[in-house]
This record gives structure tokens, sequence and C-alpha cells, in this order.
């Protein structure tokens, strides 16, 4: 393991609901199915997998060709995770942006849909960030320290470029996970102006 | 340069496995250059468990009209209408449910990396996952490879897994373990050449037992059950079982095979299969088909003149000399469970998913998984679990289970709150709530009606109400499938389902055609027989139903079965008959969409609310004739009366064969040979009949049956034409639904 883990192209993003009662999973599954209708988010969107029976699971997720949304309970509490699966072009630096950009506009277009009412929000001032692939990035102090500086970069242009990383766990067998922090929280819509175009 | 997994692993993946997944990867690199066939390539890639899914022709219905998937890879195909990039389903076979924590890990680690983080348990003991990008199979494949699994056969015309019952070993009434039976007969038969020429697939089960459902030995191509004859272990051997649309009881090939035979009998069945099944027609291909064309009497002598002509193999005995070493030995000594602290929730949980093994002082404990469905961080969770109190040995069940076997009793509460903490802890292991199902119309490109969703609904409903259930009710079995495939063994539980649609003016709505009348126990003894066809959002009632006067009328000790048998058919179809009525559109959507999915399954592109002038027709009213005649037949086999049975089942299929042509030829006779003739010419030589995926084969169950007459059948046979005159009719019913389609009166 050297610098392989900028290589990394499979990653997900995760939101965290400020209340995760605000939305229940039946909601999301017809929410879903409009997305997909209507083309509300980016990429090909191409079915609705519905895990709401699996206690702490991966909730309702949209399924597409180059990403998937999960509304999830499996990696903390429930939020807006972004599973990024195909490759994305330029240094991990913009990937992570390029990510981070279809994240915030899921969680703002999941804020604004009329049906919540302005019920459903999402806490500006944390992330989560997971490499999801062990190969190129396995769940070492190491690989979080070539991942630091990217992560720093992407995730500083949502707080002012005040990240404040920390890695969760020291599993061996799970996924390198990375607790973001920020001081100038945000609605996500905020959040994703921040970011730019 | 970037590392790969190749090689990272090289030095763990056995050299013979290696080259094959190198030969796979280089036909996904030919086919994404277009120098391989499709077809071809096609046959690599299921022979290799990687199957399409659902909308992999880039169509897909997204309630108000259909969308096209426009993939980077456009019209690249990975077989014919089968897009490349559409994400599919790897099959991941584990020859008798038999895992250990590492290999556990392994497959969490594949579910989060290039699935959706849930690992999937299927009824034949296999692990699917789901979406998965076909550019990342060779990985998957030699990450598995690394820790002794291989997906090879998981799917084709081949072997497919080896099942075998999940108690082997612990089990209170086995003759003997069959786990190193199973695992001999599934390595020796896996890409042996004998097995490289069937027509259709191969699947093979072991049982310990002849009484208990849980090795199911008798649905399946070739079942065995474990027996001692005078000090000495062998089988009982069975043949030509199987689901499917036409379900057929195996038959018994001997009542004792001995051990040593096991293996060579199992080649010369190969070989036999392979040389003399059906190639051409897929529908009629399995080895049940071939039994039955050349009769028992006949496959036995061929067979066993074929095992006489096999040159040795030391491999048929070799693994004989490995039993005891193979047996598992528990990890932690046996210690009694008094005076352990536990929860509150222990009790209920202990009840019924808590076995005392044959080995006093340990236990089996079932993890229940809703749907067959568990996480990754539940894997590695069960792992852990597995490690601390067990051997390190899991297995999957037929029922989509998990077993962790030798846990001493001392250890049960701790097992338990482990569990829990892992969201695993859930009671009603093979309970009523404990429902089984297909993947359905959620990735299979074959499901009609959501079995997942009805599945999930009729869980969350039973499991409100299980602990004040009368234990005659809590016991019941529920199983169902998408459709008529029988993947959720619908036909071996007390109650049953398969998806089926219907019309309702110019919709279609989503059904199940609801069976009763199976018997589990004897390994699956007796199979159920539908009833009558459902709206989905109606089951629910029907489940609620049957159960209340099953427990109001059942006599003391009388089984779901003993009570469907007694009553009768006619009486338990008049309990639920009129929930077959739909609701108009416009009077009650939620009809006309699934359970867990708010697609409507119609979009009306000729007007909102043209449902008030619904319009009845002759084809409608003569299909519901056809129906009530094939339940007529149903009835006549129920009292022992074959030959009108068959005859019924005929008229069936000629009604609604009479119908259809009537639709077209308005003045059709009710002779048989005109209506043949007739729907012959304008259904079947145009092919209008044909279902998309099995093509003609229910038009063949009439042409066969008119040639047959009633009187010179079987009752088994007889038995056979009532579902076929029942595959007719659903024919029929989708036949109705296409020629609406394309007459722009309706929609799919």
């Amino acid at each position: 393991m050297s610098a392989d883990a900028l290589e990394l192209q499979r990653f997900a993003i995760k939101f965290f609901l400020r209340d995760p009662a605000s939305v229940r999973p039946e909601e999301v599954l017809r929410l879903f199915h409009r997305w997909i209708q209507e083309r509300r988010v980016e990429g090909i969107l191409i079915d609705v997998a519905d895990y709401a029976h699996v206690p702490d699971g991966p909730g309702v997720v949209l399924i597409g060709f180059e990403a998937d949304y999960f509304l999830d309970s499996m990696e903390g509490p429930a939020g807006l995770l972004y599973n990024r699966k195909r490759p994305l072009e330029g240094a991990l630096p913009a990937r992570l942006r390029a990510a981070l950009r279809a994240a915030l506009d899921a969680c703002a277009r999941l804020e604004a849909e009329p049906e919540f009412e302005g019920a459903v929000r999402f806490r500006g001032d944390e992330a989560l960030f997971i490499a999801n692939d062990r190969l190129l990035a396995p769940n070492t102090e190491e690989t979080f320290a070539v991942l630091r500086p990217s992560l720093e970069e992407a995730f500083g242009a949502l707080w002012g470029g005040a990240a404040r990383l920390e890695r969760e766990g020291g599993d061996p067998r799970r996924r390198l996970a990375v607790r973001v922090r920020g001081d100038r929280p945000a609605e996500a819509a905020a959040l994703r102006e921040r970011l730019g175009a | 340069m970037t590392p790969t997994w190749k090689d990272k692993l090289a030095a763990e993946i056995p050299p013979a496995l290696g080259l094959e997944i190198d030969q796979y990867e280089t036909d996904l690199l030919l086919r994404r250059q277009g120098k391989i066939d499709e077809k071809v390539f096609m046959e690599a890639r299921l022979r290799r468990g990687v199957y399409g899914q659902r909308y992999d022709s880039g169509q897909r219905h997204d309630g108000k009209k259909t969308q096209t998937l426009r993939y980077p890879s456009g019209d690249l195909t990975k077989g014919p209408g089968i897009l490349w990039d559409h994400p599919g389903m790897q099959r991941i076979k584990i020859p008798y449910g038999g895992l250990n924590p590492r290999q556990l890990e392994v497959l969490a680690d594949l579910a989060e990396e290039y699935s959706d983080g849930i690992l999937h348990v299927t009824t034949r003991q296999d692990i699917q996952l789901h979406f998965v990008h076909i550019e990342d199979t060779p990985a998957i494949f030699r990450r598995l490879a690394a820790v002794g699994i291989t997906t090879r056969e998981a799917c084709g015309n081949s072997v497919r897994n080896v099942t075998g019952c999940p108690l082997a070993g612990v089990c209170r009434d086995e003759a003997f373990d069959v786990t190193p039976y199973a695992k001999a007969c599934s390595r020796f038969l896996l890409g042996h050449k004998d097995t490289q020429n069937f027509g259709r697939k191969f699947k093979i089960a072991f049982s310990g037992c002849a009484q208990h459902p849980c090795g199911l030995a008798r649905m399946h191509d070739l079942g065995a059950v474990a027996r001692i004859r005078d000090g000495r272990r062998g089988f009982e051997l069975y043949v030509g079982g199987g689901l499917g649309p036409v379900p057929y009881q195996a038959k018994l090939f001997a009542e004792f095979v001995p051990e040593e035979e096991l293996l060579p009998l199992a080649q010369a069945v190969s070989r036999i299969f392979g040389r003399l099944g059906e190639k051409k027609n897929r529908n009629t291909a399995r080895l049940k088909f071939l039994v039955n064309k050349l009769g028992l009497e006949e496959f036995r002598r061929l067979v066993l003149e074929e095992r006489r002509a096999l040159p040795p193999d030391p491999a048929w005995t070799a693994f004989l000399g490995e039993l005891e070493a193979a047996a598992e030995k528990p990890s932690k000594p046996a210690a009694p469970l008094n005076g352990q602290p536990r929860r509150p929730s222990f009790d209920a949980w202990f009840r019924t998913n808590v076995y005392r093994q044959r080995q006093p002082g340990y236990a089996a404990v079932t993890v229940t998984l809703p749907l067959g469905d568990f996480t990754s961080r539940q894997a590695r969770a069960l792992a852990d679990l597995a490690r601390a109190y067990t051997p390190g040995t899991l297995r999957l069940t037929v029922d989509q289970n998990i077993l962790l076997r030798w846990v001493s009793d001392a250890d049960l509460p701790a097992l338990h709150a482990g569990l829990e903490d892992a969201g695993l802890g859930q009671p009603g292991a093979g309970t009523v709530v404990d429902v089984t199902a297909c993947p359905g119309t959620d990735t299979c490109k074959l499901g009609i009606s959501s079995s997942r969703g009805l599945a999930g609904v009729l869980r969350e409903r039973l499991a409100a109400r299980a602990a004040s259930m009368d234990e005659a009710v809590r016991n019941l079995t529920i199983k169902v499938s998408g459709c008529f495939n029988s993947c959720g063994q619908h036909h071996v539980a007390d109650l049953g389902f398969y998806g089926v649609s219907r019309k309702k003016g110019n919709y279609t709505v989503p059904h199940f055609q609801v069976l009763v009348g199976a018997r589990r126990q004897e390994n699956a003894s007796a199979y159920g027989l539908a009833l009558i066809a459902i709206p989905s959002k109606r089951i629910p009632e029907v489940v609620d139903r049957l159960a209340e006067a099953y427990l109001r009328q059942r006599a003391a000790g009388e089984s779901f079965s003993g009570w469907v048998q007694r009553i009768g058919k006619s009486q338990v179809r008049a309990l639920i008959e009129d929930l077959a009525e739909v609701p108009p559109y416009e009077a009650d959507r939620s009809f006309y969409s699934d359970w867990h999915d708010p697609r409507t399954y119609t979009v009306s592109d000729m007007g909102v609310g043209e449902c008030a002038g619904e319009v009845v027709t002759p084809l409608d009213f003569g299909l519901a004739a056809a129906e009530r005649e094939a339940f007529e037949a149903q009835v006549a086999l129920d009292k022992g009366d074959p030959v009108r049975a068959a005859e019924t089942a005929l008229r069936a299929m000629l009604r609604a064969a009479r119908e259809l042509v009537a639709s077209q030829l308005p003045e059709v006779s009710e002779d048989p040979a005109e209506v043949v003739r007739e729907f012959r010419a304008r259904f079947y030589d145009t092919k209008l009949f044909f279902d998309p995926f099995v093509g003609g084969k229910f038009a063949q169950h009439l042409f066969q049956a008119v040639e047959e007459p009633a009187g010179t059948l079987a009752p088994d046979a007889a038995r056979r034409r009532v579902e076929e005159a029942q595959l007719f009719i659903e024919a029929a019913h989708a036949c109705r639904t296409r020629m609406a389609q394309a007459a722009g009166k309706g929609h799919a």
C-alpha cells in the first residue's frame, strides 16, 4: 500500500438526518419511484430495492448504474448514503467533490419534497466517508494518512476549509470510515451551493 | 501499477480454479470487443452463476410510461436482448449450506463492495447478491475461490447446488450424518465430464431421515435419504422429482444403495440423463420427463446397466475413509442452561429457535432472516458469534435462515444477546411468521407478482399476533413464489401462493393463486394444488380466513393438510371465493398496484375514468368458466376419481382454447377436433399463445391431452393433467392480455 488509495473509485458519502423518524420507509419507497419517473437525481436510475424489513439495514435503495442512493440505517444513524460504483474523472479530490455534489443534490431534493412539509432536514455539520474498496484502501492508519489531504480538500469546501476528520473504528475487516465534521453548519442546499458547479 | 485481486490472491487460489476464472475473464474481454457470440458468452457466464436481472432489456415501466435505460455501452449485450451494462444477480453455491466464519466475512465484503450490502439466502441454500456489474464478477470469483467457494455451475444445464439437511450430524432422528456424502457428491460431480451434456439443470438433495422436511429429498431430480440396513450405511434413492410449473413427486429408484455405490450410481444417472434427456425442448428436458417417458423400470434398467459398464474411479470411495475425521466436534464443553442470566425476550426465542441436539447439553440455533436477507454487518457479527460459541460452522437452510450448531446450553443466553444486538434475535423460526419467498418481481425477470412484498406484509401482520396465536396456527408454513416456477417452493407449504395476473377492464391486476393440501413431512411427500386466484391485496385476508376456519373446524390433533382433505377443497375454496372480486379502478386503485410497489400496473393512455364504462367480454366469461372446470377436476382428484379428473381437466383446456378461438372465429363449434385445429392454426402456429419465457409449452399440454384418453392415465399422470389445465388457463389469460394490448385496449 502506498498511494494506491488515491486510485479509489468506489466510495460512499453519507449525510445524517436531524430526526431519523422524520421520514418513513414507505414514503421513501414512493418518493424514489417518483424520482425515477421524473429523473430527479443524476445518473441512470434503474430500480428501487426495499430492505425496510431488515433491522438496521440499508433501508430503501434507489439503484442506479453509476451510484446508489440509500435511505440508510446500517452505517450509523439514519441518513442519505450515496454509494459511488462507477469511475469518475479526475484526481481524487475532484472525484470526491463530484460525489458530494450528487449526494447533496439528493439531500436538498429530499428536504424540498412538499409531502414532507419541511420536516425532513439533514444535519449540515457532519458527514461520513467510506472507502468501499478493500484492495486499494484497506482499513489502516496508513490508508487514512494517504486519503486525508484529498478528504480535507473536498469536504473543506463545505465548511470553509475547516473539516475535522476522525477515523471510525479499527476493525480491519470493516471498510475504512471517516467521520467528517464542520463548524459552519448549513442546510443541504446551501452546502451544495458552496461546492459550485 | 494499480494492484489487482488476481495478483493479491494468486497464492491462495487453487491453480485449476484460477485458470477457469482467467478463461472467464478472457471471455468477458472478447465479448466486450464483439469477438465472441452473445449466446456463447451467455452460457459461459451462466455456468458461473452470473444471471440477468429484471429490466435487463433496457426497458422499464416506471408506473406512467416505459423508460429506456440508456447505458454507456449502448447496445452491447451479454446474451440475446440482455444489455451489458445492466446490473445482474450473482448466485453463489454453498454445498449443503455449509459455511465457515471466514467465508461468511468474504461474502459480507463482496455484498458491500459490489452489491447493496445485502446477502440473500435462497431456498436451495445458495447466497445471492443483486445489482452486480458484470465487470466485477472476476474479482468476486477470485475472492471467493481464495476461501474455497466456487460459483461454477451455480446455473446453466448442470448439477446445481447439492443441498442437504442443515441438522445433519446433530439431528435426533437421523440415520447418520449425511454431510460428508453431500460434500463428496458435490465435489465429485462438479465439472465432471459426465455432467456437461445435460439439456437442463439437475438438482440433488440429501436428507438424514425419512420423516422430516429439512432436506426435501423427494422433490429433487436425485434425492438421497439416509438408511441403515444390517449395520451398513446406505441411501434410499429417489429420482425424477421436481417442482416447476408442473410438480413431480420423485420415484423410488432403490430402497437401499450402499454408501460405496452412491457416487457411481449418481454418475450413471448423469450419463443416462446426458445421453437420453431432451435437448431441444427445454420445457421437457428435466430428468422427471425422461423418467416419465421411459417408465421407472426401464430407467432403472438403463442406469444399472450403465453403472456396470463404468470404469472404476477411486473418487467413488476415497471420502469414506475420512468420515470420522470430517465429523464436527464441539469447541466448548456441554454445560447446563439453568441459572444463566437471560434477557426478557429469551424465552420466546428459545421456544421457536432452539433445537435440542442429539448430543446432550448442546443445541442448534436458528437465526431467523426476514425474507432470507441479512446485512454485511450482520454477517460479520454472525461470524464472530460462530467463532465464540460453535466449532466455526454455519448452515444455510432451505427455509432461508441460518443455523448455528453445537452451542453449549449454558451459552444460549449470551448467544441470544449477541444475536439480538446484531438485529438477528427475532423468534418464530419455522412458524407461520417465517414466510419463505423467492425474489419475484423485485429482481427476477420471470416474476409476475411481488412475492417478497406479500411475504413481508404477511410476516409483519402475523408477527404482531404471534404471541396470542393458537399453536396450531403458529405452526403453519407459508411459501410464496412470484410466478408458477416454484422457486419459493409454494407446492410444499400449508399455504402456498404463486403470482399470476388477471385482466379487469383495461387494466391488469396482480393476483396470487392459492395452494393448499401439501404435506411437507416425509421429505415433501405431497404437493399442494391451486384453488383459486385472488388479488394480491386480499391475500392477507385469505390467510386469516383459512387459519380461523382451520382453528374452528379441526379435529383434535388434525393437521392443516388433514383438515383440507377432510372438508374438501370445494369447502375451502368457498371460504375465500368472495375475495376474488376486484373493485373497479376508480373505486379502489390500491388493487392495481402490488405490495411494496407504488407503481400502477397499468397506465391508461385511453383516458381516465373509462373503467366506469367497463365491458366484460365473452372471452372473460369463457375463461372464468374454464377455470371453474379446472377446479372441478381437482375436486374429482380429491374424491379419488382420477379418470373423471383427467376428463374434466381436458374439458377445461378445450373450453379455454375455444373461447380464444371464438374471439377470432365466433362461429367455431364445440367439436374438440375443430377447436384444437383452429387453436393450433390461430394461436400456436402464429405464436400468439406463446409465453415469453417457455414458448409454446402450455399449448403442448392441450395437444398431448387430446391424444391420451383419460382412461389410460395412471393416477399421477391424471394429477399432472389437472396441473397442466390450470397452467393452460393461466396462459390463456396472459394471451388475452397480450391481445388486448396489441389492440390498444389495455396495458401490461
